[in-house]
């Protein structure tokens, strides 16, 4: 036993010693690399795509909706507003069983329109396709098609009629920054190599003012749980990705915004409806498809934040996004397994799939341990006191002083909060993370694992909204629905 | 002196007891202590230079906007020394780099402002520059030693729709870094008005990307509405770059030089690079030179899917029966659904014969076909 409990001590030092190593090469990396990207395009190439539209690159921006009455409206009127003079917008109504799709009929003066649809990526059947007659809202094409359960079969209709070489992959109750689509296009273009894909930093809507339906003030939120979730993003985005970025290693485009080259999806075979994680599996796949054929790619990140999402509000939706993510990760490893350490896949195989396994999923497990064999080594009378705080505050101070690099990086890019107050708000938060929101993260992920070895049936968007108006959207119509 | 030396003494005496993972431990902790420490400084030291650079905006802003607004989108010219009278005050306000770097933003606003329709009065807008050595000072920092800084005065000083001199450019427009050289090369085909082309002999950038095609473009563009574009087939000729040269192809089919036609149907011929045969094929239907149509036929039956697109827009161009028969026949032949697409988009694109093609095709089509025909007829 006291064998195993030095192994073990010495194993879980050595694993939290590796994970602080990575991090402050990411994030040298990503500071590096944020200072790059943030004087590389002015506003001058904006306005040139705006004078010249020719030169700018059509987009598809794909969002999938489903049962998302409270929030649809606002969420296509800013869409629709976006300052880009070549895009079109791709709502698909992934058979919503509330007045979604009659909602958007009404008040965007909808009508059926003959369309010869090509299934590339597999998805359940599209029922019809819809125009406005107004030319107003010209941009803007509806997909009606039956519910596939996920958002990964909906994100395939959307890709099967988006006409644009690229598209954006997105959720309606995310609020996009009015420059979004000059912004994410300019890498692209500034590449010699194909870009398959880009991100970009993404941040929590619940704090912030929206006025018509875009940001005007940059808050961060006034709830608990979407505080420390913000810190979390700004980890996630400007150290973790931007730093991989560097070595063309980005893990994951997310979910919840990113541009994808179409073509690539379509042949890797689109988003893998089964997938509890398909933004990250769509990004293997993309990987794996380039690889395969011997094309060289790049996957970028960029510093700037496009996009603010609705984050959980309380602990029961945090606990379904969670528990979703954790599922999604064990799937990753038992459908992609094969990538794992296999030299043909390069950096994939021996960079994002070693760090994805020991770093992400199975830190929860080794936490977790952690802390039951401290509770134990405590009952025993085991501990040796004198090192005891030493080591905590080590394990402490991993996640401290990465967050308030995180919020120096953040003020570095462009200072977003108004007061400086709210910047410490951020910091107040990250420094009790470790106590009050990161265990909550563990259980809920463990509890994913969990699930997907019970093989329970599971469905995408129970995200309980709560909207951006501040006031009912479209009342009249709402009324005549009902 | 003897008391650190005693303690200091005593503390490594005392470290180097504990077993390696403590020395280590510790070390890691006061590193990110450090970390902690200096990150909360630096935060505390780059808010602190927001707030001081807001404040001094709004000070400028307070002093000079209303009076160079009035000026600088005023009808009435005025002279250097009017300009020493109305702003003798506040010349010495403007004498730091950050009032500077603040009137800059104040101008830049006024300049891009969404909602002004108000006409720019050059004469008093250069004079406003000139008197608080707005342009000096950024030329200062264009010829600097530091990348960062020259990238930035170049754009500030081309946004302030400034010309910039040849000579405080030529520094960067050989210099390593990519976005610096580019950005030079740039700006000074923009401003330079000896020898603006003088970089599309050297294929602009031996780098050359799609965002230096928008460059060029945004050049060519401003340059073709001041004066007639030299013949642009002299750069396909010269440069062995095959993206430059695919794109300076197009930009001859977009500007219409309809005299470089027949040297583009010439270079059908020998060409080998299938991204400059289809910027070929292209041009020639933009400059609707429908000589090169039986050559172009020729080339879609046996060329690949690329080449074949390439050639539906150019037919689409021409709109000649010849084309419209190709296009027809072509619809039936080919299994490739988005081809038939295009296909049918191109035949709509013949007017009343298009449409009458259409109806006909129709009535010996497939459902899919139909729906193809019916999606396409919608958007007429």
């Amino acid at each position: 036993m006291s064998y195993f409990v030095t192994f073990y001590q010495y194993a879980i030092y050595f694993y939290a010693t590796a994970i602080t190593i990575i991090y402050f090469t990411l994030a040298i990396f990503a500071y590096f690399n944020i200072l790059k990207n943030k004087l590389k395009y002015t506003e001058k190439e904006e306005r040139i795509f705006l004078k010249y539209p020719e030169t700018a690159p059509g987009i598809s921006v794909v969002a999938p909706a489903f049962n998302e009455e409270v929030i649809i409206i606002d969420s296509v009127n800013t869409l629709l507003g976006l300052n880009y003079p070549n895009f079109e917008i791709v709502i698909v109504n992934d058979g919503s069983k509330d007045s979604t799709l009659q909602l958007l009929i009404d008040n965007f003066q909808l009508e059926e329109v003959p369309f010869a649809y090509m299934e590339k990526v597999p998805c359940k059947p599209v029922k019809r396709i819809l125009k406005s007659t107004n030319s107003e809202f010209s941009k803007l094409t509806v997909v009606d098609k039956i519910n596939g359960g996920t958002k990964a079969d909906a994100m395939n209709a959307g890709v099967n009629v988006a006409k644009f070489d690229y598209f954006i992959n997105t959720d309606v109750d995310c609020i996009l920054s009015p420059d979004t689509l000059s912004k994410i296009i300019l890498p692209v273009l500034d590449s010699d190599i194909q870009v398959i894909g880009v991100g970009a930093t993404m941040r929590m809507a619940n704090g912030c003012d929206i006025d018509h339906g875009f940001i005007s003030r940059v808050s961060p939120p006034k709830q608990i749980i979407p505080t420390f979730q913000e810190t979390e993003y700004l980890r996630s985005y400007l150290v973790a990705k931007m730093g991989w970025a560097s070595f063309n290693a980005v893990p994951n485009i997310s979910g919840g915004f990113g541009l994808f080259d179409k073509s690539v999806v379509i042949a890797a075979g689109g988003f893998d409806s089964l997938s509890h994680a398909e933004d990250m599996d769509m990004t293997l796949r993309m990987i794996a498809y380039m690889r395969d054929n011997d094309k060289p790619y790049r996957i970028l990140q960029i510093p700037h934040t496009l996009c603010w999402t609705e984050g959980p509000p309380n602990l029961k939706v945090l606990s379904r996004q969670r528990t979703r993510w954790g599922r999604g990760l064990m799937q990753i490893f038992f459908v992609h397994h094969k990538f794992l350490f296999n030299k043909k896949y390069g950096r994939m195989g021996w960079v994002i799939m070693p760090y994805t396994l020991f770093f992400e999923l199975l830190a929860p497990i080794i936490e977790t341990i952690g802390t039951f064999f401290t509770i134990y080594l405590l009952w025993s009378g085991e501990i040796n006191f004198n090192t005891f705080w030493l080591m905590l505050s080590y394990v402490y101070l991993i996640g401290v002083s990465i967050s308030i690099l995180t919020i120096t990086f953040d003020i570095t890019i462009k200072k977003l909060y108004r007061n400086f107050r709210e910047y410490l708000r951020l910091l107040l938060f990250s420094s009790v993370e470790a106590f009050f929101y990161h265990p909550f993260t563990v259980f809920f992920t463990l509890r994913g694992y969990f699930q997907f070895f019970t093989r329970k049936e599971f469905k995408w968007g129970a995200m309980t909204r709560q909207g951006f108006s501040k006031k009912p959207q479209s009342g009249i119509i709402v009324e005549k629905v009902a | 002196m003897s008391y650190l030396q005693y303690y200091s003494s005593y503390f490594i005496s005392e470290f180097s007891t504990y077993p390696f993972i403590i020395q280590l431990t510790a070390l890691l902790v006061l590193t990110m202590l450090s970390i902690l420490l200096i990150s909360m400084v630096r935060l505390i030291f780059i808010n602190r230079k927001i707030f001081k650079f807001s404040k001094a905006k709004q000070k400028v802003s307070k002093l000079l906007y209303s009076k160079i607004e009035n000026l600088i989108f005023g009808d009435e010219n005025l002279t250097a020394e009017n300009f020493n009278l109305i702003f003798a005050g506040d010349l010495n306000e403007i004498k730091t780099p950050q009032r500077k770097k603040a009137l800059t933003e104040i101008l830049l606003e006024m300049l891009y402002a969404k909602k002004t329709n108000k006409v720019l009065n050059t004469d008093n807008y250069l004079l406003v520059l000139n008197i608080f050595g707005i342009i000096a000072f950024w030329e200062k920092l264009v010829v600097s030693n530091n990348a960062t800084n020259r990238k930035t005065s170049m754009r500030i000083l081309d946004d302030l729709q400034i010309g910039l001199s040849g000579s405080s450019i030529q520094r960067s427009v050989y210099q390593k870094n990519d976005d610096l050289r580019k950005l030079a090369r740039a700006t000074s085909m923009e401003y330079d008005s000896n020898d603006p082309f003088k970089f599309l002999e050297d294929s602009f950038d031996s780098n050359f990307n799609s965002l230096d095609e928008i460059r060029v473009h945004y050049f060519l563009s401003n340059k073709s509405k001041e004066e007639k574009l030299p013949q642009l087939i002299r750069w396909v000729k010269s440069s062995t770059n095959a993206k430059f040269r695919a794109f300076i192809i197009k930009e001859i089919g977009y500007f219409n030089q309809m005299e470089s036609a027949p040297l583009l149907v010439e270079l059908l011929d020998d060409e080998k690079n299938q991204k400059v045969l289809c910027s070929i094929i292209e041009a020639l239907g933009k400059l609707n030179y429908t000589q090169a149509e039986e050559k172009l036929i020729s080339l879609y039956e046996v060329g690949s899917k690329p080449i074949q697109r390439s050639a539906i827009k150019a037919f689409s161009e021409f709109k000649t029966i010849n084309s419209l028969n190709v296009l027809e026949k072509s619809y039936f032949k080919t299994h490739d659904n988005d081809m038939k697409l295009l296909l049918a988009y191109a035949i709509s694109e013949f007017g009343i014969s298009g449409k009458s093609s259409l109806k006909k095709l129709s009535k010996t089509s497939t459902d899919f076909d139909k729906k193809i025909f019916d999606q396409v007829n919608y958007q007429f």
